[in-house]
């Protein structure tokens, strides 16, 4: 049989269905182990640990969630942070348990309230943060009481698709994406942090998919369109046979050698960034076509001491090994007073941004550059796809001085030198630029960051903070006409916004570097455009003048790609 | 003593999760209690449930009360921060 929902990621899933029942609120507070002889004072004293513990656990996994998705889906977790520091939340609770509830049960019952209130709002994005308040509740109540309930979702082998009643935003998270193929969910909508994470994680999925639960039978073979929307359940073999083989084209394709073209048979370079190992191993398992940014600084970090230029030449020999013939980009060390690295001593800043960061700190720091240069050449010898890439660049005057360093350290060097672009006055003197290099890259955060003059961490100011402000996207265009003949890629978070990628593609670039779980995505993103049509709408953005205009303009350029 | 402003919000998705949430960060580096008002409803600035529930939507009226010692501070920029003032006519 057929369930149909909200298609909410994209994508073909053949599995086994694992099956996540109905969690009531209700059942949480039967049982919480606490007895009957218990004060009111160890209650308290159970809950503070509960939410203590909670706390730890969110505050790791959206931890987790910067490194391998970025900003926008830590910001999905830390929401549940303020739940547990929330008044509306915790003095009810609270009071509930004063009087003598037991605490899994208050807090079921605050929650539950809670997000009954949320989930009856007319907005239907609000009513959607209903599930995140759950998300939260459902942890504290499993810690009050000393259960786990995510087991259903752990130790699964084969291919899977998990149906469930709901799936909170950590679950999503944590899902083992070497057997989950695909999610279909009863409940959820396509604003729900679950879905936008599975977008983020390229899991396949369809929500709000009424009767699931009834037709769903653990065991049962599932093929799940997260296109149409749909999920069939014991499907025909011929059903099997030809989503298997457009499951499996999708997965051959993302490990092919060589990049996506567009419709038009344009080539696209889909890289990826990354800062380890097993970031590398990650984004070639999907699909990258090599690594456009690699940093450095994370080996710097993770020591008690500077790595000497032995260790480097071998962390880097096994980053290139595990890009298994791929291009590799490796920008030195980019650190700054904010950024502390062990062995280095960086003087206190007023303005660390604006102060000794990236090659201004490397090329006051010789034996440090020069260690990196010469492990990075030594890469280089055994790697032919290795380049190397200067970040904070301001002026010539600094690739002067590097290109000097790499001449005397490295002499006959075969990498390829290229340089960031993301501080303005080096968008600005980019034709300058593009003559010395090999080859630029743009990081759009910093670029962003400075050309706005607007920190996003900062509360008062981060609502200026855009990367599709005008101003920025018409540097993007001056940058990529500006460096003629140089390949110039982009390497920030703009680069993984399927949004964008028409856009990108339309003002010239043809290389982007993304966070690797994007990389499937962006590759699909790419496969479905028109360069030519991209190119001619291109024009229509670069005219808007306001930041709404843009958005605007973006939503008419969207819909001229599908 | 209770100082008031009244804003205009100016997010295009009214007043969603991350921005309530900036919001509420903000409100909490205020000593004064702040109230935000919506049509009839009411909440608590220093609660992201307390605000989320109000469902405000872009281009609403809301007002914002504070009571105690930085209550001016707190109302200014918390109204900063949803958005643009009313539009009273003046240019």
């Amino acid at each position: 049989m057929i369930v149909t929902g909200v298609p909410v990621s994209g994508g073909t899933a053949v599995g086994r269905l694992v099956v996540v029942g109905v969690q009531l609120p209700a059942d949480a507070g039967v049982d919480d182990g606490s007895g009957s002889g218990t004060t009111v004072e160890d209650r308290v004293a159970r809950l503070l640990a509960a939410v203590d513990t909670s706390r730890a656990e969110i505050t790791a996994i959206a931890a987790e969630a910067r490194e391998r998705l970025g900003d926008e889906s830590a910001a999905i977790i830390e929401l549940q942070l303020l739940v547990l520091d929330d008044p509306e939340w915790w003095d009810p609770i609270l009071h509930e348990v004063r009087n003598g509830s037991e605490p899994a049960a208050a807090v079921w019952s605050v929650t539950s309230a809670v997000a009954e209130v949320l989930g009856s709002l007319e907005d239907a994005y609000l009513r959607e943060r209903s599930a995140d308040v759950l998300d939260v509740g459902q942890r504290v109540a499993d810690h009050v009481a000393g259960r786990s309930r995510s087991g259903a979702l752990r130790g699964l082998s084969g291919d899977v698709v998990v149906a469930a009643y709901e799936l909170s935003p950590t679950d999503t998270l944590g899902l083992d994406l070497d057997v989950v193929r695909g999610i279909v969910t009863e409940t959820g909508a396509r604003t729900s942090h679950a879905a936008i994470l599975a977008r983020q994680l390229g899991i396949p999925a369809v929500v709000g998919v009424a009767g699931l639960l009834e037709a769903a039978t653990a065991g049962s073979l599932a093929v799940l369109d997260g296109d149409a929307g749909s999920c069939e359940i014991n499907p025909d073999q011929h059903v099997v046979d030809r989503a298997r083989a457009k499951a499996a084209g999708t997965a051959q394709r993302v490990v092919i050698d060589h990049a996506v073209t567009t419709r038009d048979g344009l080539e696209i370079g889909v890289l990826a960034n990354a800062s380890s190992v097993a970031d590398v191993e990650r984004a070639v398992a999907h699909g990258a076509d090599g690594i456009g940014l690699y940093r450095t600084e994370f080996l710097f970090m993770g020591l008690p001491e500077l790595p000497d230029e032995d260790a480097q030449a071998e962390h880097y020999s096994a980053v290139a090994e595990a890009a298994c013939g791929r291009p590799v980009t490796f920008r030195t060390l980019d650190v700054g007073g904010d950024k502390p690295v062990p062995g280095l001593h960086v003087e206190a800043e007023e303005n660390p941004f604006l102060g000794v960061r990236g090659i201004r700190l490397t090329l006051a720091n010789r034996t440090v550059f020069d260690a990196q240069l010469r492990a990075l050449a030594r890469t280089a010898a055994a790697y032919p796809g290795v380049s190397v890439m200067i970040p904070m660049v301001s002026g010539l005057e600094e690739l002067d001085e590097v290109r000097d360093v790499v001449r005397e350290v490295a002499p006959g060097g075969s990498f390829r030198l290229g340089a960031m672009v993301e501080v303005p006055s080096a968008a600005l003197l980019v034709d300058e630029l593009a003559g010395e290099m090999d080859f630029l890259s743009v990081g759009t955060n910093d670029l962003t960051a400075y050309l706005l003059a607007a920190d996003r961490g900062n509360v008062h100011v981060q609502h200026l903070y855009s990367e599709f402000h005008p101003a920025v996207l018409r540097a993007l265009h001056q940058i990529r006409h500006g460096a003629g003949d140089t390949p110039v890629s982009i390497c920030g978070e703009l680069a993984g916004d399927p949004r964008a990628t028409g856009l990108l593609i339309g003002l010239g670039y043809r290389q982007l570097s993304v966070s690797g779980p994007l990389v499937p995505a962006v590759k699909d993103r790419v496969r479905r455009l028109d360069a030519v049509a991209a190119t001619a709408a291109t024009g229509m953005v670069l005219r808007a003048r306001r930041h709404r205009e843009v958005e605007a303009a973006l939503e008419v350029l969207l819909e001229l790609e599908t | 003593m209770t100082a008031s402003r009244t804003a205009v919000v100016a997010d295009p998705l009214g007043l969603h999760a991350r921005p309530a949430a900036d919001f509420v960060a903000q409100a909490r580096t205020y000593e004064s209690e702040i109230v935000l008002t919506s049509g009839d409803k009411s909440g608590n600035c220093k609660s992201l449930l307390g605000v989320l529930k109000l469902g405000i939507a872009t281009g609403s009226e809301v007002g914002i009360n504070a009571t105690g010692p930085d209550e001016l501070a707190a109302v200014e920029a918390l109204a900063a921060l949803l958005g643009r003032e009313p539009d009273t006519g003046a240019s």
